[in-house]
């Protein structure tokens, strides 16, 4: 029901130039039944994970023919894996594990915001990369990464360039800690796109809620895995905050929306104080209302 | 002494082994940092110009070992560090054997220049130490078209006078004649003139300088040209004092460090700050590691994250919050100090700098998004630099 349009792009077959004016709008047929959402709670993180991939492989996992993985997790910032800057290394490490023990291949792109020497580095992704033999590669360096696309759904952003592993992944996983953020107001798995698009600079000048909702109606992971293990509610997206919460726990779901407002509600009283999931509710690019979801919440 | 075959050919392979680690070191790439500190650190002339103008031992016990061996040298072996090891030499000798025997520059002038950076020195401004050769060998890690070409120049030069630049030119060179114990006397009898002349001017120029420096800053101010961010730990009269060896701005990670383009005479071709794409690193001190001169002084990560060398104003009538009302804080985002403090109007958050935060880094101008009319948030120097004490 979901990765519409990046797997239609695939199908398409048209990395580089990319027609894809005649792609399918995004489906909102898909609400009828209420999206399931996942929230593991509990102290350890690696059991939270465990738990976490337990339910992703009872759900399908990442698909029949999966070969390729790639995820998206957030290192963008020369901050250590407490400061909550970056998704946690150790949840990192058990995905990592999991996948590769079913022969899939995972890499993980990823555009940082300071030099990726340091915030790979400090946020402890790298180490876990590498001890898993996985490639992460940093498209700030790599800009012959980005391939050209069209967002067929898009309002205000229309076309973006988007980093090519995800578009020739069999599955992409969008796994970003939570956080607040200064002008997204909170980053979860939409804003954490911004982290596979080139032009991201130019989303703030466009409309920065807009253009996140309107390319996560292009980019929908196979599964979202939201890190609120511990999370900044203040200074973010680098801090170090001062204002630090400790929800010990993970928000699943194929939908990344619904994964978002999830999240949202640890931070706010509704979801719509988020200004791109308001948008995503009207554009009807995935459920916001949990009265529309199947909560599962499952204690580790 | 006769110089056999076999000498002669021992002596150009070391020659040219010694040139490829100077190139080597001073390209740098995957080496470790303090590598690039070392072809300019090996000058006894930098070493005591610099320590005289600073009125301090700048260099510690370490990097005081290779230039005073190299003087040591010179004192029984006259110029053995220019025959054998000087990679500026060795590149002017290749041409040595195809090279016509004209004398175009007949007058020695090392002397004069010597007197200057040490007439200078004691003033307080070394001028020319940018000449020595290994600081002229370091800069080759950078492309730039004025001092870039003076290598390329005396090059050609070399190829009608041969090696006129060690003979002529040297301040190094002739620092190690009057280092000879050999040679020293008649060495400075000969050239007592230039003595007397380069003290004089090299002292004169020096003190008109500061003037000068004031003249010409009111001339930024009506150009409205912006004066230059100094890396951290940039001592007050960093532009007399840096030799222009380039090895901070080939070692800065993320590459802000660049070379002054107009300006000031005191401030020709400075290495100066500039934020396009990012700011500096919070914990990263390549450059004050690197420095051979002391212009940026070598201090620690603690110290140098608390080091304020300039401080962001936001312009609001280009500012994507304040003017044109979108959600950006983009500055705020980027900013490592949360020196950005948020001023909601409505709904849309408004970037204000807290100044007693704000270090100069200029990761907010790095990042800033705005398009209309350039950015939105600049970085307007400090100096001199102080320690912040509001951080924590």
């Amino acid at each position: 029901m979901q990765k519409l349009t990046r797997r239609e792009f695939v199908k398409a077959g048209a990395l580089g130039t990319a027609a894809l004016a005649a792609a399918p709008a995004v489906s909102t047929a898909a609400a009828k039944d209420k999206t399931d959402v996942w929230v593991f709670e509990g102290e350890s993180n690696r059991a939270l994970m465990e738990a976490c991939m337990k339910t992703i492989y009872e759900n399908g996992g990442f698909g029949p023919n999966a070969k390729k993985v790639a995820l998206k997790v957030n290192a963008a910032w020369d901050r250590t894996p407490e400061q909550a800057a970056n998704t946690h290394p150790e949840l990192v490490d058990v995905f990592l594990e999991k996948v590769i023990e079913t022969g899939v291949k995972v890499v993980m792109p990823e555009l940082p915001c300071q030099r990726a020497g340091k915030s790979f580095v400090s946020s402890g992704l790298q180490a876990v990369a590498d001890k898993h033999k996985v490639k992460m590669i940093d498209l700030k360096k790599e800009k012959r990464e980005f391939v050209d696309i069209e967002i067929p759904g898009g309002k205000t952003l229309k076309k973006e360039r988007v980093a090519r592993d995800f578009l020739e992944a069999d599955a992409v996983v969008n796994m970003p800690v939570a956080k607040h953020h200064g002008g997204g107001t909170l980053t979860m798995c939409m804003k954490n796109w911004m982290g596979a698009a080139e032009g991201r600079k130019f989303w703030h000048v466009k409309g920065l809620h807009q253009c996140i909702a309107d390319f996560s109606s292009f980019m929908k992971p196979t599964w979202a895995i939201i890190d609120a293990t511990r999370c900044m509610t203040s200074r973010g997206p680098q801090g170090p905050s001062e204002d630090m919460i400790y929800p010990h726990q993970l928000i699943v779901s194929q939908d990344q929306v619904a994964a978002d407002s999830v999240a949202a509600l640890l931070f706010h009283d509704s979801p719509y104080k988020v200004n791109y999931l308001e948008i995503a509710r009207d554009m009807g690019i995935g459920e916001t209302e949990t009265s529309n979801m199947n909560i599962h919440r499952i204690t580790v | 002494m006769v110089k056999t075959p076999k000498r002669t050919w021992l002596k150009w392979m070391v020659r040219l082994l010694i040139l490829a680690a100077a190139l080597f070191f001073v390209i740098g790439g995957p080496l470790p940092a303090w590598m690039g500190r070392i072809v300019p650190a090996f000058s006894p002339l930098t070493l005591f110009a610099e320590s005289i103008s600073q009125r301090t031992w700048y260099a510690g016990l370490f990097w005081s070992i290779p230039p005073l061996v190299v003087l040591l040298l010179a004192v029984f072996k006259g110029r053995f560090f220019c025959q054998w090891i000087c990679p500026l030499g060795t590149l002017y000798a290749l041409p040595v054997k195809i090279s016509r025997k004209t004398k175009i520059l007949q007058i020695r002038i090392n002397a004069l220049i010597f007197w200057i950076i040490l007439g200078g020195a004691v003033i307080g401004a070394p001028l020319l130490l940018w000449l020595d050769p290994l600081s002229t060998v370091s800069r080759l890690g950078v492309w730039t078209l004025g001092p870039g070409l003076l290598i390329p120049l005396f090059l050609l030069f070399s190829f009608f006078q041969p090696q006129v630049w060690c003979t002529h030119l040297c301040s190094l060179g002739y620092c190690f004649d009057l280092a000879n114990r050999k040679t020293s006397k008649a060495v400075f009898r000969r050239d007592r003139r230039q003595f007397i002349a380069g003290l004089g001017l090299g002292a004169g120029a020096a003190a008109i300088l500061p003037a000068l420096r004031r003249g010409s800053g009111q001339d930024i101010g009506k150009n409205q040209q912006k004066s230059s961010v100094l890396p951290p730990g940039a001592i007050g009269n960093f532009a007399e004092i840096c030799t222009r060896c380039y090895a901070c701005v080939n070692i800065c990670p993320v590459e802000i460090i660049k070379v002054k383009k107009g300006g000031p005479l005191n401030e020709l071709a400075m290495p100066e700050l500039v934020f396009e794409e990012y700011g500096c690193e919070e914990s990263c001190n390549l450059c004050a590691q690197v420095c051979p001169t002391g212009a940026i002084r070598s201090i620690h990560h603690d110290r140098k994250w608390r080091t304020q060398i300039g401080v962001a104003k936001v312009e609001r009538e280009k500012c994507l919050g304040w003017t044109d009302n979108q959600y950006c804080m983009v500055c705020d985002e980027y900013c490592p100090y949360n020196a950005i403090t948020t001023k909601m109007r409505g709904n849309i958050p408004c970037p204000i700098v807290d100044p007693t935060l704000c270090r100069g880094c200029g990761a907010c101008e790095g990042a800033c998004p705005a398009t209309r009319e350039g950015k939105a948030i600049f970085v307007h120097p400090v100096q001199p630099q102080r320690q912040l004490k509001g951080l924590s």
